[in-house]
């Protein structure tokens, strides 16, 4: 699936080197992993960006850096009316991803990249997935974390046979469970092979929040409960039986233990266990370690500190180019969403929630109107 | 000359043969009599079973027989009632089985009761007595496995039935640390298994189990305080491992332990430990537990100090199981103590909200 970034693409009707046209729709503090992210590929051209900040619009315009943006505009529909562009990354809220991806979709891109989560509801993702099977434009979803090395090679150690089968996985989610979680599950889908889930059972808590000003987002929290224009939980507790076996525990805000942030994760084999360690490993942590047949003390397979986004994006590349499936495709991720939605289902309905569910809209938005929580 | 010790049992159901059978493995202690409802269990107790005497209500039994010790053995909305009977009888120690009660309201007036009248009372988790429980104690306690940072357990049953034994374990496998916090979830669906021994006959008509409502599944996260967490999965949300099953996760190692009745050639317990490059297979052939747990009530009369199956400790274990209901009905983490005093599952279903 890997795509070599240095070798320059060749148009094979006119022998001109393939580049690719990139706009940004929303550039707020997501949008420079993606700046970052696509100047890493020669192929990519970042033309233009859509943003309702004047402020924003300015600095994107006026940077020099790897930050800026050569044509920023008030509305996206302008963006992608004027551009042309072959690929759009969608940094919007949550809340605007539906809407953004159809426009995008009707303008004709090749590929969207739509940050995560991928809406607020189904219905969202529905949406999206809807537009971009009508005009045949790749709908990825960010997930970028599961082309970081060290799940990789966790994912390679598991395949190998040295923990036996996997059995459980305990996962920590972060922050709220669709800003954050949403990385973790899909994670685990991704040491499982994209195994679905059969069900899902947990509980959110709805206090106020305890903990303060973290970066983006938070603050808003404070005042309005509220997240990326939807409502968060401070905390939830999930578990989800894989059709295939596995049940995975997913903790987040307040119900996660202590000392676990940045994405870790434990997965315990018939044979042996495995610990993949947070983004940034403090003193005693590790990127990646296990407990393998044959071996008396944990062994510290070699893993490196990646993003994920290059590959993530040489991987849309490879799929314009080659065909195939994008491990992030939209119907990965509305997996991965339908399994966020229920846990906000198990905790409305007071029940295991078994997969597919009905629900179309957030559980979570309609125990909030309602008075239930 | 050892002293020797009466004893009564109410209610002489399955569970009371194995309190007879208990007692009567310890020299001193006699079962001198028995209460049931059933003309038919006071004929069989008696003929066949060679109980002395049988009474058709434990207040004439408690009233003639001057006991020392008395097994509550019936379902568990009536223990409260029983207990106090048997304390305003001076007995001098109470064997409730589990759980406890069906609520806290019912933990309570128990306890009330048995220290208004000075007598021990215990409640028949005797799982904690079990030896592959013991074992892996030990195996933790050795620090074979590190820090202990999950216990997990498991039973196909319900959560007052079953898993009060099973947080009782995990209470015991954490030196029975205070908890902070329950979150858990529950589903009352109509269950899919039939016909399973006692008890799950009603339920497939009423929703009953044992005089009380049970849910078809639960889950629940016990956070303790030491730092190691819980997680009880019970009936459909249990995943397929011998009942009465656990798995203790540590920061150097695993224990697996087996069920009650391991297969022949099943080990008792395995366990990923420190300095070990495979599976080790500590030996834990099943044993007495509940003689044990006897015995150690003996103990204690006799030399004073608190019973490990305290009624304290069951009321823990009890806060427990309905912190998990609770967390359902409240949608929320609940911290412990918990204000409720009656069940929430019971307090759902009358408002129709599950």
């Amino acid at each position: 699936m890997t795509t070599q970034s240095d070798v320059t693409r060749v148009n094979g009707a006119t022998g001109s080197p393939v580049r690719y046209r990139v706009g940004i729709i929303g550039c707020g503090a997501i949008s420079n992993s993606h700046l970052r992210g696509y100047r890493e590929i020669p192929a990519m051209d970042i033309v233009a960006g859509a943003d309702v900040s004047e402020s924003v619009r300015q600095d994107r315009q006026s940077r020099t850096d790897d930050l800026g943006i050569p044509t920023m505009y008030a509305s996206a529909a302008d963006m992608l009316e004027r551009e042309r562009l072959d690929i759009v990354s969608i940094c919007t809220w949550p809340t605007l991803r539906p809407e953004m991806t159809e426009l995008a979709c009707a303008a004709g891109v090749r590929a969207i990249l739509a940050e995560k989560p991928m809406a607020v509801d189904l219905a969202g993702c529905d949406r999206m997935i809807a537009a971009a099977e009508r005009s045949g434009a790749l709908l990825v979803v960010g997930h970028q974390r599961r082309f970081r090395d060290r799940y990789v090679k966790a994912r390679e150690l598991i395949d190998s046979g040295a923990i036996g089968d996997v059995v459980e996985i305990t996962s920590y989610g972060s922050a709220d469970l669709l800003s954050s979680a949403t990385h973790a599950v899909d994670l685990i889908r991704y040491l499982l092979h994209d195994d679905e889930a059969a069900w899902v059972i947990g509980q959110i808590d709805n206090r106020p929040q305890e903990r303060r000003n973290a970066p983006t987002g938070y603050q808003q929290w404070e005042d309005t409960r509220m997240r990326y224009g939807h409502h968060v939980e401070t905390g939830a507790f999930a578990m989800i039986k894989f059709r295939g076996g596995v049940h995975a525990t997913v903790e987040s805000g307040i119900i996660q233990r202590k000392g676990r942030g940045g994405w870790p994760m434990t997965v315990y084999g018939t044979e042996g266990l495995l610990e993949v360690g947070p983004d940034r490993p403090g003193d005693g942590e590790h990127l990646l370690r296990a407990r393998v047949k044959g071996q008396p003390d944990w062994v510290y397979p070699e893993a490196t500190i990646t993003a994920g986004f290059k590959e993530e994006v040489e991987a849309i590349i490879d799929v314009m180019e080659h065909g195939g499936e994008h491990p992030l495709n939209a119907r990965s991720a509305r997996h991965v969403h339908e399994i966020l939605m229920g846990v906000f289902e198990s905790s409305r309905r007071r029940a295991r929630i078994d997969l597919p569910i009905a629900v179309q809209n957030h559980p979570l938005e309609e125990m909030v109107a309602t008075g239930l929580i | 000359m050892a002293t020797t010790y009466r004893v009564g049992i109410i209610a002489c159901g399955n569970i009371a043969q194995l309190h007879l059978r208990s007692y009567r493995a310890i020299p001193g202690v006699e079962v001198v009599a028995g209460a049931d409802v059933s003309p038919q269990t006071r004929e069989r107790w008696q003929t066949e079973l060679g109980i002395p005497q049988m009474y058709a209500t434990a207040e004439e039994m408690l009233e003639r027989e001057r006991l020392d010790i008395v097994s509550i053995c019936t379902w568990p909305p009536l223990r409260p009632e029983m207990t106090e009977l048997a304390c305003v009888r001076g007995v001098r120690a109470i064997v409730a089985e589990k759980p406890m009660a069906v609520d806290l309201a019912g933990c309570d007036r128990m306890i009330a009761a048995a220290e208004r009248a000075g007598a021990t009372l215990i409640v028949h988790h005797q799982r904690r007595f079990r030896s592959r429980f013991v074992k892996a104690k030990e195996l933790i306690d050795s620090g074979a496995i590190g820090r202990v940072q999950q216990i997990n357990v498991y039973n196909g049953g319900d959560v007052l039935t079953s898993s009060s034994h099973m947080v009782d374990v995990m209470r015991y496998l954490v030196d029975d640390a205070p908890v902070e916090w329950v979150i858990g979830q529950i589903d009352r669906r109509d269950p899919g298994f039939t016909n399973r021994p006692v008890g799950l006959q009603q339920w497939e008509e009423t929703h009953t189990r044992y005089g009380h409502h049970v849910e078809t599944g639960a889950l629940g996260l016990i956070q303790f305080q030491d730092g190691a967490r819980g997680l009880v999965e019970c009936g459909i949300v249990s995943r397929a491992r011998p009942g009465y099953s656990a798995t203790i996760y540590g920061s150097d190692g695993v224990i697996e332990t087996s069920g009650d009745r391991p297969e022949p050639g099943e080990p008792h317990l395995r366990a990923r430990v420190r300095g070990e490059s495979d599976w080790i297979f500590p030996e834990a052939p099943p044993n007495e537990a509940t003689q044990a747990a006897f015995e150690r009530l003996l103990d204690v009369l006799e030399h004073g100090g608190t019973h490990p199956l305290d009624m304290r400790s069951a009321r823990q274990v009890h806060e427990i199981l309905m912190a998990i209901y609770e967390s359902a009905r409240r949608r929320a983490r609940i911290d412990l103590p918990i204000a409720v005093t009656e069940s929430p599952l019971e307090a759902m279903i009358a408002a129709g909200d599950v």
